[in-house]
């Protein structure tokens, strides 16, 4: 019998940018949407806590912090992939952090950024390339 | 720690600090000059905790031993699904529940045989969720709530020591912290402003730190945020309001009974 715990599938949108610090980038022109990838919540486990530490209008460069996520194991700072300005920060997240653990991709998004160099996106790892780094840390 | 007798006992001791019990058990025993022999048995033995409501019907399918007889904090040695084992009524999560020794080598089939015989009842958990029960339900961890700098008058856990046997170690100051009270106190904090408490965090109160906490989480049973601390005796008091800082905040939190949970008795 076998109780593999790890063993499950993630998901990774064809669609999206990826960083090793686990953010997603979803690229809309000049805009990109920040969020944590599907592996990055089921490592975290329930998200109970998040805290924005950038603001609305905030010039951030790549790297920058952007929020604390809180889980029951721990707590993770979440970066801004890309330099340029942020547009939204989705508050609804303050009240309803268990969101990012259910819908990662979509209600779970973090952070709005207009790009100043989007080629920076361009650096970040595609779907396959960010699907490998994963299954290369958990083996 | 397991008695068999007035002359047997078994320690169970925190992995992390098998040595360093071991060497202090052995320098007590040098320096006393006791007639008594020491063996550290810890390669010799695993464990595995079947914890819950459903733990007895669960571990009772695969044993001829009557659990319903052992009482809570009680033992007996018998065979669980053919393998010898050290059956005890305890765990560290609160709840009702076994723990069973038994050689290492042992380890794998049991777990198998105990996951069969709990089906959809029982599911594998790893120290996290432990740590979070153990929690909630204020039971101690060493390196978090006890470590070599703190006695058990000030963990609030004076019950397991008592104070009127003729001699022991630590004896003397330990009825001075009981008589004229300790400078700290373990104390539950919940949150009233947002934010996750965490081990190690300061507290502080007017302006001023005053103490630390040694554990903290959002608890899943209660849904709320909550923290064991050390905190000075007068600002132990139910509803006493003090400020933890969380990384440059200043957040409050207010004191609360202790434990956090308690299971419901049959």
């Amino acid at each position: 019998m076998q109780y593999k715990m790890s063993n499950v599938d993630y998901n990774i949108p064809e669609d999206l940018r990826y960083t090793e610090q686990h953010e997603w980038l979803r690229i809309d022109g000049k805009t990109a949407y920040v969020g944590i990838s599907d592996y990055a919540q089921h490592e975290s486990g329930d998200i109970v806590y998040v805290e924005f530490t950038s603001g609305v209008n905030q010039a951030v460069d790549a790297h920058e912090k952007m929020c604390v996520v809180e889980s029951s194991k721990a707590a993770s700072d979440v970066y801004s992939p890309v330099s340029g300005k942020v547009v939204t920060l989705n508050v609804e997240l303050e009240d309803n952090p268990e969101i990012i653990n259910e819908d990662p991709y979509g209600e779970g998004w973090m952070f709005e950024i207009e790009m100043s160099n989007p080629s920076e996106a361009q650096e970040l790892m595609t779907a396959a390339e960010y699907k490998k780094f994963i299954e290369e840390a958990i083996s | 720690m397991y008695k068999y007798s007035d002359v047997k006992f078994f320690l169970v001791v925190n992995a992390a600090n098998i040595d360093k019990d071991f060497a202090w058990c052995n320098e007590v025993k040098n320096k006393m000059k006791a007639d008594i022999s020491l063996k550290n048995l810890s390669d010799g033995y695993a464990q595995l905790a079947i914890q819950g409501p459903k733990a007895e019907s669960i571990l009772q399918k695969l044993t001829s031993v009557n659990l319903s007889q052992i009482k809570f904090y009680w033992f007996c040695e018998g065979e669980v699904d053919g393998t010898h084992c050290i059956i005890s009524r305890t765990g560290y999560t609160g709840e009702d529940g076994f723990e069973l020794y038994f050689k290492p080598s042992e380890g794998l089939h049991l777990y198998d045989s105990i996951l069969k015989a709990g089906g959809n009842d029982i599911m594998p958990c790893g120290l996290g969720a432990r740590d979070t029960l153990r929690f909630e339900s204020k039971l101690m961890l060493y390196g978090h709530e006890l470590d070599d700098e703190t006695t058990p008058i000030e963990a609030g856990i004076a019950w397991t020591v008592k104070l009127n046997k003729p001699s022991f170690i630590g004896k003397q100051i330990l009825s001075e912290q009981k008589e004229k009270g300790t400078k700290k106190i373990l104390t539950g904090l919940e949150m009233i402003d947002k934010g996750v408490p965490r081990a190690h965090y300061d507290v502080y109160h007017a302006g001023g730190k005053v103490g630390y906490v040694t554990t903290g989480a959002q608890s899943p049973t209660l849904k709320k945020f909550i923290a064991l601390a050390y905190v000075p005796p007068e600002l132990s008091k139910l509803d006493s309001v003090v400020e933890i800082k969380i990384r440059d905040k200043f957040l409050k939190a207010k004191v609360v009974s202790l434990p956090f949970y308690k299971r419901e008795k049959k």
